[in-house]
């Protein structure tokens, strides 16, 4: 046997040990034993200087190739063997746990009222309605005078607004936008409304001085009550489900007339009666109307040439619905245990 | 308002059922909350809206259910009352506040035998959920649920003086109501008064001391018009509601006045042997107001409602209401102004009755046809906040909602300066909410102890909301972090000043806006240390982050601290776009070169980087700080800086010797500026 075929048979020794290797301890221990410098081919290469010339060039190249190929083969064994956490046989080996937690850092999340009202807000957009905002510390005008409310109104007393030292108030209500977009700007008015309203309710489990409610508000040529059922059939599929019905009711609100207040289909009877809607079938989700031409007057629109319709939500009523919270204090604590319960 | 079923049946026929019955009622505008059985009747509980006071009788809705249903009322008849001209009795009635009271009516009621009211006046009150008291008493009450006016009895043997007068009560006045509660009066609350004191609360609540007793051998039945606001405040400040003060509270017909005096005085003569002792006498204004007629147009109502309608149908719904029809045309129906209905004023009003009892379900339903909006339009700041709102999501940052309004208190632990103006709210609910806050910080560090009290330490919220700062609105967000940032079995990070720091330079990025610059500036010192403002055009900081100071800390019980920042959002938005243009990629290949000094500690590393840049010219094209150290082996003053350095030339490579010379003009620089020395 030539020196070269020793070298060869040396390197298919390695191709099997080395295949055979599942640790990295092992391929480490390999590594010295082919490549060492007591290793293998050191030792056969240490032959080199006692071999006939004639056959030393072989030798030498295939030298180098064993050198080339086995650590080519132990780099390639360490690689797969970290890749597939293979695990070592020998005790302590070291271990990769695929099933350690991620690192890349954690999200955090939006409060449950924003993602209610984000929500209702993207389907309405898709409706054509631009999204706007107003102040909540409003006058006597935007928050009564201008919506056809009595200046003896129960709503003006104290007892139901917030009224501020500077002679302001806080508004009871988001129709306060109606009049400041409708000052502003001339029909085709099509706009949604969200924010922060505050009444002087005692807090309890349902009723807070502080919640949220979205108004809604189309003024063109032509709007009829009819295209308001449209709207709110077409946002309810959309927000509750395609099977949802809708119950309007007649009601009775200072800016609109006629006006209605919107009950939509129990989503778990199905409109049959269960102790979720009370065993009526019903919820109502909110109140709606044809505003009220008082109402356009105040800012000079034209009620012979335009008519247009109003609504408005409850935020809080319909994000306790939705996840089934019993207490609307809840919204406004801030207890990450409950914030986490709305984001994955 | 509660309607026993049976009793409705007494002036309108039906042959429909509770539920039917609530159906009907609630589809048409008269939301039936319940039903309920009470011995032998349905009983309904309706909601009446505020502009059909007609409704809060059984009368009322009797009308109402005739209207839809195409049947006639049958209004009680009442006998004509004759009365003893030889027993006159009288009394001395003065109205002083003529405004507060448009009309006072009485007739005395003399022989009267009090005992138990008969089963046809007791049993509608049972139904009613009223206690029965006795006849007189349970007749007024009877009469008042029937046409929705109510009434008192006085027993006139115990009005001092024989005298009424109709006046505010002074203030210190007291009267002991039938309920046995003292109250004490004042010029705010209009009171039914004899010689010498207060004896009824006007539309509220009799007194104590005039009370029909099983004694009472004469009554006076009153029936008078309150101001709606006036017992409506009355029945507020104290705080008593009752079933006369809840039909007070809105206008009631003048019709009813002398219609249910007569109703009442007419069921005490056949049912407690009274005989009339007085004429009705009457003060005031009697007569409803009449307003003109109203016409409604074909083409307003099938305009606004969207589909057509028969003017014939609308003018028998009108009609069916107890509306008379003076014209109907194919154009338009008009109709006179009805005292019983005094909602129905103008067009709109009248669209509301036909499509309410023809029913909303008739109505078709359509999509409106959407115009491009020819107005400029604003551009609306939702969608930007938005996208910054799950940015700072997506950053590990949760959402919070807290109250706009705060106590002094909290403003007071929060050392907020104390001449800055504040919005107060002049009927708070309590202290804890009687300042609008001049910055959302309160809340925040309300969320956090609130965590931390729950063991949860490391938070990281934010919230968009209004603050009042300085007495102005204004919409901003606000940032408080404390504890880890991002901690992990591999690593941790703190939510520290910086890591604050670097999520508001992120939010700018994100919101595609030119960050401003940051500068070294007090922002209300006693409540933050350490703060950098945002510099903005205005008189005002576009928004600053700093740490709460210890004393604040102190002051919340939070024991770890807090780094707080606020961004007035409208200035963010105002910031200008970052304007981009693309550059061509380099062709030849940069330097990196590492470069570590000692430096003076005082020595701010945003100056140190300007003059890295300014010693080595255009061609070093990016600084950055990859390491700080302070400690062990480096004098107390000074700490290692280390920065990395990219080369870069447009028009070749770097020999070694050009990379050699711009790094010793770096160094030259550095101890030149600062006395800094190369660390090897």
């Amino acid at each position: 046997m030539t020196l070269a075929d020793k070298i060869r048979q040396l390197i298919s020794e390695a191709q099997e040990k080395i295949a055979a290797a599942d640790s990295a301890e092992t391929i480490e221990a390999l590594r010295v034993q082919f490549l060492g410098r007591k290793g293998g081919l050191a030792e056969l290469t240490g032959l080199l200087g006692q071999i006939d010339p004639a056959e030393k060039p072989e030798a030498g190249r295939e030298a180098n190739r064993a050198k080339n190929e086995i650590t080519a083969l132990l780099d390639a064994r360490t690689a797969a063997v970290k890749a597939s956490g293979a695990s070592g046989s020998g005790a302590g080996a070291a271990k990769l746990d695929l099933t350690l937690p991620g690192t890349a850092p954690a999200t955090g999340g939006l409060h449950p009222i924003t993602q209610v009202v984000d929500e209702i807000c993207d389907i309405f957009y898709r409706l054509g309605f631009q999204i706007v905002s107003g102040p909540e510390m409003e006058t006597d005008y935007y928050n009564f005078e201008a919506l056809n409310i009595p200046a003896d109104h129960s709503s003006r007393d104290d007892l139901a607004t917030f009224y501020l030292e500077n002679g302001k108030l806080l508004r009871s209500q988001t129709s306060t936008v109606q009049t400041r977009i409708m000052e502003k700007e001339r029909p085709p008015v099509k706009v949604l409304a969200p924010g922060r309203v505050y009444r002087p309710d005692a807090t309890d489990a349902t009723h807070s001085f502080m919640f949220h409610q979205i108004e809604g508000l189309f003024v063109d040529e032509k709007v009829s009550f009819a295209d308001l059922k449209g709207v709110l059939l077409a946002f309810a599929k959309q927000f509750f489900g395609s099977d949802v019905k809708l119950r309007f009711r007649p009601h009775f609100f200072p800016f609109t007339e006629p006006s209605a207040e919107v009950d939509v289909s129990c989503g778990l009877c199905k409109g049959s009666g269960c102790r979720s809607c009370g065993q009526k079938g019903w919820l109502e989700i909110l109140g709606a109307g044809m505003i009220h031409p008082n109402v356009l007057r105040a800012v000079k629109i034209s009620p012979e040439k335009y008519s247009g319709f109003a609504f408005g939500f409850g935020v809080e009523r319909i994000a306790m619905r939705r996840w089934g919270v019993n207490d609307i204090r809840l919204f406004y604590e801030n207890d990450l245990r409950f914030l986490r319960q709305f984001s994955a | 308002m509660k309607l026993p079923v049976k009793w409705l049946k007494d002036y309108v026929d039906t042959v429909l059922k509770g539920e039917k019955l609530a159906e009907l009622f609630t589809m048409t505008g008269t939301m039936i909350e319940g039903v309920e059985h009470v011995d032998g009747s349905d009983v309904l509980h309706a909601e009446i809206t505020t502009n059909r006071p007609d409704c809060l009788s059984v009368l009322g809705l009797a009308a109402e259910l005739a209207a839809l249903t195409q049947k006639k009322v049958r209004k009680p008849k009442i006998p004509r009352i004759p009365y003893k001209l030889s027993s006159r009795l009288t009394l001395d009635v003065k109205v002083q506040d003529v405004r507060a009271c448009s009309a006072y009516t009485y007739r005395v009621l003399d022989g009267v035998r009090i005992g138990p009211a008969p089963a046809v006046i007791a049993k509608p009150l049972e139904w009613m959920g009223n206690k029965g008291v006795n006849n007189v008493v349970d007749i007024t009450n009877f009469v008042m649920f029937e046409s929705g006016q109510p009434l008192h009895a006085f027993d006139y043997d115990k009005i001092e003086g024989s005298q009424i007068i109709v006046r505010r009560a002074r203030r210190g006045e007291k009267m002991i109501g039938i309920n046995g509660v003292e109250y004490a009066l004042d010029e705010r609350i209009l009171v039914i008064a004899d010689a010498k004191k207060p004896i009824a609360i006007a539309g509220v609540m009799g007194g104590k001391a005039t009370e029909i007793t099983p004694n009472t051998q004469r009554v006076v039945l009153e029936s008078a018009r309150f101001d709606p606001v006036l017992v409506r405040r009355a029945a507020r400040f104290l705080k008593i509601a009752t079933d006369s003060s809840y039909r007070f509270e809105r206008p009631i017909e003048p019709g009813w006045v002398a219609w249910a005096s007569d109703r009442a005085a007419s069921l005490m003569i056949q049912h407690a042997k009274a005989f009339a002792a007085s004429p009705f006498e009457t003060f005031g204004v009697l007569k409803p107001k009449i307003y003109p007629s109203v016409k409604i147009f074909k083409k307003t109502l099938d305009r606004v409602m969207g589909r057509n309608y028969s003017m014939l149908e609308a003018a028998r719904i009108l009609g069916s209401l107890g509306l008379k029809v003076r014209k109907i045309s194919p154009r338009y129906v008009k109709v006179a102004y009805a005292p019983h209905r005094t909602d129905i004023r103008q067009e709109c009003d009248l669209v509301e009755e036909i499509v309410r009892v023809d029913g909303f379900d008739k109505i078709p339903t359509t999509l409106p046809a959407t115009r491009y909006t020819t107005a400029e339009r604003r551009e609306s700041p939702y969608h930007e906040i938005r996208a910054l709102k799950s940015h700072l999501v997506s950053q590990g940052l949760w959402e919070t909602v807290t109250f706009s309004m705060v106590s002094q208190e909290d403003l007071n632990r929060l050392r907020y300066p104390k001449n800055e103006a504040l919005l107060k709210i002049s009927n708070p609910l309590s202290q804890e909410q009687e300042v609008l806050r001049p910055t959302a910080i309160v809340g925040l560090l309300g969320a956090i102890r609130h965590n931390l009290n729950r063991k949860e330490k490391d938070l990281a919220f934010f919230e968009v909301s209004h603050r009042f700062y300085q007495a102005r609105e204004e919409d901003v967000l606000t940032i408080a972090v404390t504890g880890d940032a991002a901690r992990s079995w591999s690593g941790r990070q703190a939510a520290d000043f910086f890591f604050l720091k670097g999520l508001i330079e992120n939010i700018f990025k994100a919101a595609d806006r030119r960050m401003p610059e940051w500068k070294t500036a007090p922002m209300w010192p006693d409540m933050l240390t350490g703060t950098l403002t945002l510099d903005a055009p205005t008189e005002f900081q576009m928004g600053f982050a700093g740490a709460v100071s210890e004393d604040v800390l102190k002051a919340w019980d939070i024991a770890q601290p807090v780094y707080v920042a606020e961004i007035i959002l409208e200035d963010l938005l105002k910031q200008p776009r970052v304007s981009r243009r693309f550059v061509e990629l380099p062709k030849f290949p940069s330097v990196r070169r590492d470069i570590a000094v000692l430096i003076a500690r005082s020595a701010p590393v945003a100056e140190i980087q300007k003059t890295v840049q300014a010693a080595a010219g255009e061609k070093l094209t990016r600084v950055e700080l990859f390491d700080l150290y302070e400690g062990k082996n480096i004098p107390k003053d000074k700490r290692s800086l280390a920065f990395s350095l990219q080369y870069q030339k447009p028009d070749g490579t770097f020999t070694d010797d050009e990379i050699a010379g711009l790094q010793a003009a770096v160094v030259e620089s550095l101890k030149n500026t600062y006395g800094a020395e190369l660390r090897q």
